[in-house]
């Protein structure tokens, strides 16, 4: 009686349990659509029969979660791949990197110093205002505000919205790279009215003008966005984004090729050939204008002493890094400005990898015996793996380097402040124009935060960088660059180790995603087969 | 119960004319399983000892030609006649890098426990042997510290503290006290109004004499079983606070944290990640097993 009893009621849980699995696996669907559209039901049903043939949701994964949804803050790579997506430019680039129309659908140079812009009329925001002038000026100056990005806008002195539709743009001296600024991602537009309501609900609201709508940000896990049919360049192909944050890339590449996700940004450098290999994916690729590089906080002893950061430059075995660590997949590098850069110069020092030398700086500069320091960097595998290579390769010189591992946000705000003393870092060149790295870089007016994580206060390296940016004249700004190389040479605030690539693996059902140099990719236009 | 069994105990001792602990070791050797985790185990600690004797007469020179410099041009080689578990994705052999590993799972493992028993031991018996208010002080503190799981403690007292080899020694230790100040307190109960705990109080003898010189001899057959077990309890931690990057930082060779490091190239390099992971499973799964030995052998009552 008591076994017969026993069986049914065991029995009885194993259907209950079933009951509840399936009920929870149907359940799920319809929650995705719930939060991800407004009207769930209609969007599902609206998307299978119109042919099946193109998905409605496509899928990136990252490494990394945005750092702020406020275009003004969020410079950061990761922010700005999502970024951008719900943000435009005054301008934006072609392939060449030339600016091509974006919210501005004309602009003519007046003098040297004003710049008038015709703004398109068709634009609104997601939340139905007409963009104008007004919002123009409004985010310009916001962004010249800006702790975080001023960079990019402080050449300007004045903003002023002649009529609805037109606005005049004074700098304070001739700036030649004016048009690439003025398209880089973090220079976006935002709206006036909403901004100036609440700016914490923008913050974590935000609204554009972009190709997508923001929907959600759970943090540390994911973004979803939804297209803007009203977008002025067209409605987006697909419906709606989902953005997930995975940081470990061989886990990202098994997300891609379980399906899990349609594109995989960031790719590992050990399993770039996997996805080559692989029948169902493809890997698309482009160097970059991103270098990578160790920041010496040169506020600080042992830092401070230029023979040890030179010695640093000696000690550190590029070509190495490049080739075994990085599987070739990159360049190695002797200056923080990318080769395809204008106003790249082929006067940087050239520090090639010499053991001899580099004891011997140590010595002079009074570490015979070495120190040891921390080597910060971000929770990035690759990274963390190169670090131990230079841990490695700083040893040898006698240098004893301690890593710290830093999750993204706390490590940005390790550099933004100062309490660094040796990083792993990278800078991505976004404007194609060197002004954009050495303002940043090296500028004493841009420490912390805005880039300059070296901390250099070098009078005669501002006065170049500044004579470099304050001319239109092309062969004028190459000669203060060549010289400003020249002279960085010996100061070496930091070392350049590699100049990397951008990568993207992606399923072949993907269409027309374009590798953005910056990595800064813009979905407007890609869809997925179903 | 415990006073039952302890003169059960004595007299099956007198009776083969064998100590208590004679007749333990006699029970413990019998038992094959038990005897090969044990042989093992002091294998491990004298191969862990020696790389810190061959470290210390060589001023570290093998362990820094062989053990943590790179070779990156021969990195991820598969194992092979001169490197016989291969080499690793920085171009380190294998094989060294476990041997000289070992130390930290070994000798770092037994001292967190070694430092909890000690913590532990004193609270439980304190808490035990007075009883009243000073017991519930105690013990609900040790409660609360139970209500977490160890890693979590560890973790959290590890991301207070900042990671290191000495910091994950404290998290370890001090999450693994209310254990052993439990079984302490369990045992100093059943004993505190036994005779011979009386007589000594009887002649005038201290309280902390009562406790160290009467008590305490008499709880170490629950303590060691514990003890044993902990340990890999404790191995198991520092390798998942190392693997979580938390605990001991590269490059030195510790196998958690070579385990996390070679986790990106688990799908092109098979070796880097399977020795490493199976020096673990075996040191715990050999401490777990001799650890059930020795319960069997020290308290046989529980056998069945």
């Amino acid at each position: 009686m008591k076994r017969v009893l026993a069986v049914a009621l065991s029995l009885f849980l194993m259907l209950a349990l079933a009951a509840c699995g399936g009920g929870s696996g149907s359940v799920a669907p319809e929650g995705d659509d719930g939060t991800s559209t407004a009207a769930p039901a209609g969007g599902a049903s609206e998307a299978a029969p119109a042919g099946g043939d193109e998905k409605d949701t496509l899928t990136w994964v990252q490494g990394a979660d945005v750092t702020s949804l406020d275009p003004h803050v969020g410079k950061e790579t990761p922010a700005v791949m999502v970024t951008c997506n719900i943000f435009d430019t005054l301008l934006g680039k072609d392939e060449n990197g030339h600016p091509t129309p974006c919210l501005a659908e004309s602009w003519e140079s007046v003098d040297e110093l004003t710049w008038t812009f015709k703004l398109r009329q068709d634009v609104t925001f997601h939340d139905g205002t007409p963009m104008t002038s007004a919002d123009v000026k409004f985010s310009l100056e916001r962004a010249i505000a800006s702790a975080f990005v001023s960079y990019v806008v402080d050449f300007i002195d004045t903003v002023t919205a002649d009529d609805e539709y037109t606005v005049t743009i004074k700098t304070k001296s001739p700036y030649g790279p004016i048009l690439a600024n003025l398209a880089v991602p973090f220079t976006a537009i935002v709206p006036k009215a909403a901004v100036e309501a609440d700016e914490d609900a923008f913050v974590v609201n935000p609204i554009g003008t972009g190709a997508f709508k923001f929907v959600e940000w759970k943090q540390g896990d994911s973004i979803k966005l939804e297209a803007n049919e009203n977008y002025w360049g067209g409605a987006p192909a697909t419906k709606n984004l989902v953005m997930r944050v995975v940081p470990e890339a061989a886990q990202r590449l098994i997300a891609l090729e379980n399906g899990e996700t349609d594109l995989a940004y960031e790719i590992g450098p050990n399993d770039l050939s996997k996805v080559r290999d692989h029948a169902n994916l493809e890997l698309l690729e482009a160097p970059s204008l991103s270098v990578f590089y160790l920041t010496l906080n040169t506020q600080n002893a042992p830092f401070d002493n230029v023979k040890v950061r030179q010695a640093i430059r000696y000690a550190i075995d590029k070509p190495l890094i490049v080739d075994s660590m990085l599987y070739g997949s990159g360049e190695p590098a002797d200056a923080t400005i990318p080769p395809a850069a204008f106003g790249y110069s082929a006067r940087s020092k050239v520090y090639d990898y010499n053991l001899e030398l580099a004891k011997e700086l140590m010595e002079e500069a009074g570490y015979a015996d070495g120190f040891t320091c921390e080597l910060s960097v971000n929770d990035n595998p690759t990274r963390v793996e190169i670090c131990q290579v230079v841990q490695s390769q700083l040893k040898e010189i006698g240098i004893n380097v301690e890593i710290q591992v830093l999750e993204f946000g706390s490590w940005i705000d390790q550099l933004g402040t100062g309490e660094h003393e040796m990083s792993f870092t990278g800078w991505t060149c976004s404007t194609a124009d060197a002004d954009y790295s050495y303002y940043s870089l090296f500028h004493s007016s841009q420490t912390g935060y805005p880039g300059n994580d070296a901390f250099l206060m070098d009078p005669k390296v501002d006065e170049l960088v500044e004579k470099g940016r304050e001319s239109a004249n092309g062969d004028e700004r190459q000669a203060a660059y060549d010289e400003l190389e020249e002279y960085l040479g010996d100061l070496t605030p930091y070392t350049p180790i590699y100049y990397s690539n951008v990568n993207v693996g992606a399923s072949s059902k993907v269409q027309n995603f374009v590798v953005d140099v910056n990595g800064y990719h813009r979905l407007h236009g890609v869809s997925v087969a179903g | 119960m415990r006073k039952r069994k302890v003169q059960q105990l004595e007299a099956m001792a007198a009776a083969g004319g064998r100590s208590l602990w004679q007749e333990a070791l006699r029970r413990f050797r019998r038992n094959r399983m038990a005897m090969i985790s044990a042989g093992f185990l002091v294998l491990l600690v004298v191969f862990a000892a020696a790389t810190i004797i061959i470290d210390a007469v060589t001023g570290n020179a093998i362990y820094d030609a062989k053990v943590i410099s790179q070779d990156l041009t021969h990195r991820l080689q598969p194992p092979s006649k001169d490197h016989i578990l291969g080499l690793d994705e920085f171009g380190r052999d294998i094989a060294l890098r476990i041997w000289w590993g070992a130390r930290y799972s070994v000798f770092m493992g037994a001292s967190s426990v070694l430092a909890a028993i000690v913590m532990g031991s004193i609270l439980g018996a304190i808490a035990g042997y007075y009883g009243g208010v000073v017991d519930n002080v105690i013990m609900r503190f040790m409660d609360i510290m139970l209500s977490l799981p160890y890693i979590l403690l560890a973790i959290a007292i590890v991301a207070a503290l900042g990671p290191g080899l000495i910091n994950v020694l404290i998290a370890i230790s001090i999450s693994y006290v209310p254990e052993f100040a439990r079984v302490v307190r369990a045992s100093v109960l059943s004993m505190r109004d036994q005779e011979f705990v009386e007589a000594a109080r009887a002649v005038g003898a201290s309280d902390r004499k009562v406790i160290f010189s009467q008590i305490f001899p008499n709880t170490m057959a629950p303590l060691i079983v514990q003890a044993t077990m902990a340990v890999a309890g404790a191995i198991s931690s520092i390798a998942a606070l190392s693997f979580l990057g938390l605990g001991i930082q590269p490059p030195l060779p510790e196998w958690g944290a070579m385990l996390s490091n070679a986790r990106t190239y688990i799908r092109d390099a098979w070796h880097i990640t399977v020795f490493p992971g199976l020096m673990i499973l075996l040191t715990i799964l050999s401490l777990n097993i001799m650890g059930d030995g020795l319960r069997d052998a020290l308290d046989p009552k529980l056998k069945n």
